[in-house]
Order: C-alpha cells, then structure tokens, then sequence
C-alpha cells in the first residue's frame, strides 16, 4: 500500500501552508514566486485527480471518427493534418461530432489548467 | 561585445554623457541614477536623470536608456527600428515616450541602446481594469490608436517592415502553421481556428501601420490619463482591424470580460471614439475575425514560450504556467467560432 498522505493530499496542503504561512510575509518578487507556486501545485493536483478518463474516452472518440487505431498524439496528429486539409470543412455531422471532441477534450483541460475561467 | 551582464551604472555613467553630449550638441552633460526598471527577460531598461548644458536639450531630463539581449523573440524587430517607430509614432500624434537618440556603437554602455523620456504613471494590466469603466481612457487609447493608423504605406524609413501583402491574414495564417509545424505535439483546435480564418478571411484591407501589441498592459496611466503606448517591437503592416481585434480580444481584458474593450470599457465607447478620430467605419465582424487571430496569435506565442521551459532550455516556472494558459484561448476559439 502506497503511505497516506498521498499525492493530492500533500499538494492540497503544502499549497494551503504555502498561502495562509508563507506567502502572507512576502512582498514584491518573491510573493509573485510563491502565489505561481501555489498556482502550479494547484494544477498538479488537478491533474492526479482528474485522472486518464477525459483521455481515454477522446481516444475512443478519435477512433471511431477517423476509423484508425493508434496513440492518443498520433490521432491527434491525424485530426490537425485533416482539419488543415479541409476534411472538416462542411458543417455536417461529421464536423459535429469531430468539434465536440474538440471541446470536450478543450473542456476537461480547462478544468485541469484553470477552472475559474468557466465560472464567468 | 559579450553576452555578459549589461550596462553596471557606475561604469556606463561617464560615456554615456559624452555620447549624449556629442549626440545632442551640448557643452556639459551631467548624467545620475541607472536604476534599473521592470523588464522583461529581453529587455533592459535603466532610468538616468541627465543635466545638459548648451545644445539641443538643455534642462534637466529624466531618461531611459534601453538595450536589449542578443538572442531576443524570433518575431520582434531589432533596436535601430523601433527607435525609428517611436519617431513615425511620435510624428504621427500618437503618445509615447520621446525617443531622443539610438546609438548603434556598442562600447558606450556595452550594447547598442537608445534614450527615451521617461513616463510617469504604471501599466500593470490586472490593476488596470479595477474601478472600471474607465470612458476616458478607452476614448484617449482610440484616439492615439487612430492616430498611429494615418501612417501608410510605403514609408521610406520603414523599409524594415515586412512588406504589406493584399491579404495580412492569408499571410498571418501561413506564418502560424509554420510554427504548429515546428511544434513537437499535434494542437487540432488551433488547426481549426486557423483552417475557420483561412475559409473566412476578408477580401479586402486597408493597409495601415499597426502596433501589432495594443493592448491593456503596453500602455502607461497616471492619475487616470494616458501617459504613453510602448512596446514597439512588433509594429509592421496590416488591416487595421487587427490592432482593434487585439485590443478587445478576451485574452486581454484581464478577467474584466464585462468590459470587452481592454477591460476598461465597452465596445461601443471604444468604437465610437476611433470612427470619430480617423473617418473610418469599422467593420464589427471584421474585428470579430482579428479577435479569433488574436486568440490564435497568443496561444501560439503560449507554446513557444513553455516549451522553452519544457525542452530544458530555460527551466522557469513563469513559462511552464503560460502553457496552461492554452486550455481557455483553445475555448475561446471554439466559442468564436461557433463550434462551443
């Protein structure tokens, strides 16, 4: 068994000891630095509990889209080089369905990266 | 000279005032201070108050003196031209700081340099866009933005700058899909974006000289006025919807997304006081396309700049976290576009 606290658990409070402890007797430089520090553990924290699901099902989405197996960088390549070439170019339900991957990959990232940006 | 630290103060005092003296024609300079200013990693601005007797300047000045790293942003222009910006600006009626002199000998402070005056106020963008609106401003930034649009093209002295194509789009989106190429990871919605802009892009554009980085945050307030517009490095030729597009793009209002223009004021404000001052209608949808570019433009920018972090050549914290600033722009070209 992996030791408690674990990873999300350690950055949740490292960050919160990080704010309330540290960064409140900093000024100028070096509470910029400390406020992107708590900024970055933030999003690392997010990203462990997101997990691979929002991965997994744009790869399963990919898949049945382009009718080709392959790595989740490499159907993505598949898509760029599609989307450039015009293939998505009618507002079909082809085109539908390729931009709501689009979004929900676009979505799930924004959770991770900066999930205030959605509250507006 | 070396790659090695720029000018110290106490060393460049001495010759810079015989530059300034010779540059200026006076009898005696007198320069104090070299305190060093909030700049970029590129950029280094020093402030030095100068006494000059005799010539063309005599009084008392407050200056900065700016050089600038070898190795700076791929896409910014060198020294000597935008000291000459500053001057086309400057004779335009735009507001800036005045350029006094470049000097292209790099044994007087160590690099090559020019000397502007130095402008009072701030120009932090997140502070900026508190106590909003903020009518006035919005009505001066338009002003001075219309200003700077009266300069065309060709411009003898602006030979420098990229020529203007019939189309600034067209040749803004192949230049963008060059760098997706040199991307190491794959990134569909900016294909999409610039694949929507390709489809969409105007037919015609009045070619004007844009600043190419109008925005809240390149400009400086004091008290509430307009003290002067800076960042010159990335002027060139284009529709003039595009500086209006970058200026109410989403990305740079700084969370004040009530107030589409800059984050101080509405659209219309803005608008009304640019038509106003250049006879010009602006097309909305026009600006509206700009603004999905911009989003492009900057997310692009936003991958180059982490990955000078993630590829090992610059490790900072500062540029692994612009990376995260994707996500939204990749959101927001979906929104513009119609495809969210």
């Amino acid at each position: 068994m992996r030791e408690k606290p674990t990873a999300e658990d350690l950055l949740t409070i490292a960050r919160q000891t990080l704010l309330d402890d540290v960064a409140r007797t900093l000024s100028g430089e070096t509470r910029y630095q400390a406020l992107m520090i708590a900024s970055a553990m933030d999003i690392a924290r997010r990203q462990i509990e997101a997990g691979d699901a929002a991965l997994n099902d744009e790869a399963r989405a990919l898949t049945d889209l382009l009718g080709s197996e392959g790595a989740l960088k490499e159907l993505n390549a598949r898509l760029a080089a599609d989307i450039r070439a015009g293939a998505f170019d009618s507002a079909d339900d082809r085109q539908a369905a390729m931009l709501k991957i689009l979004t929900d990959a676009t979505l799930a990232k924004v959770r991770e990266s900066n999930p205030r940006y959605l509250e507006d | 000279m070396s790659d090695g630290p720029t000018l110290q103060a106490e060393d460049v005092t001495g010759s810079l005032a015989d530059f300034i003296k010779q540059a200026s024609g006076a009898d005696t300079v007198a320069v104090t201070g070299g305190t060093l200013l909030a700049g970029g990693a590129i950029q280094e601005n020093r402030a030095f108050d100068l006494e000059i007797f005799g010539g063309d300047h005599a009084g008392k000045l407050a200056v900065v003196v700016r050089t600038e790293a070898p190795a700076s942003v791929g896409e910014s222009l060198p020294l000597a031209a935008q000291f000459t910006l500053l001057q086309v600006a400057e004779r335009a009626g735009v507001i800036v700081p005045k350029p006094y002199w470049f000097c292209a000998d790099p044994d007087v402070v160590g690099r090559e340099f020019y000397v502007m005056g130095r402008v009072s106020g701030q120009a932090l963008g997140g502070r900026m866009v508190r106590n909003r609106p903020h009518d006035a401003l919005a009505d001066a930034l338009a002003r001075h933005l219309a200003a700077l649009h009266t300069v065309r093209p060709p411009q003898a002295e602006l030979e420098f700058l990229a020529l203007p194509s019939a189309s600034p789009a067209m040749d803004a989106i192949a230049k963008y899909r060059g760098y997706l190429d040199a991307e190491a990871d794959p990134h569909p919605v900016l294909e999409w974006g610039l694949r929507w802009l390709e489809l969409n892009a105007p037919t015609t554009a009045d070619i004007v000289l844009c600043h190419h980085d109008y925005r809240t945050g390149n400009y400086m307030v004091d008290d509430g006025a307009l003290t002067a517009i800076l960042d010159w490095e990335f002027a060139g030729w284009s529709d003039f919807h595009e500086d209006i597009g970058w200026f109410c793009a989403r990305c740079w209002r700084f969370g004040a997304d009530d107030c589409e223009a800059g984050g101080i004021a509405d659209r219309d404000t803005f608008y009304r006081a640019y038509e106003e001052a250049s006879g010009r209608t602006i097309d909305r949808d026009v600006v509206r396309y700009w603004e999905v570019m911009a989003h492009v433009r900057w997310a692009i920018i936003a991958l180059q700049q982490s990955h000078r972090h993630i590829s090992g050549a610059e490790p900072s914290l500062e540029l692994a976290l612009i990376g995260h600033r994707v996500p939204e722009l990749d959101l927001e070209i979906l929104r513009l576009t119609g495809a969210a």
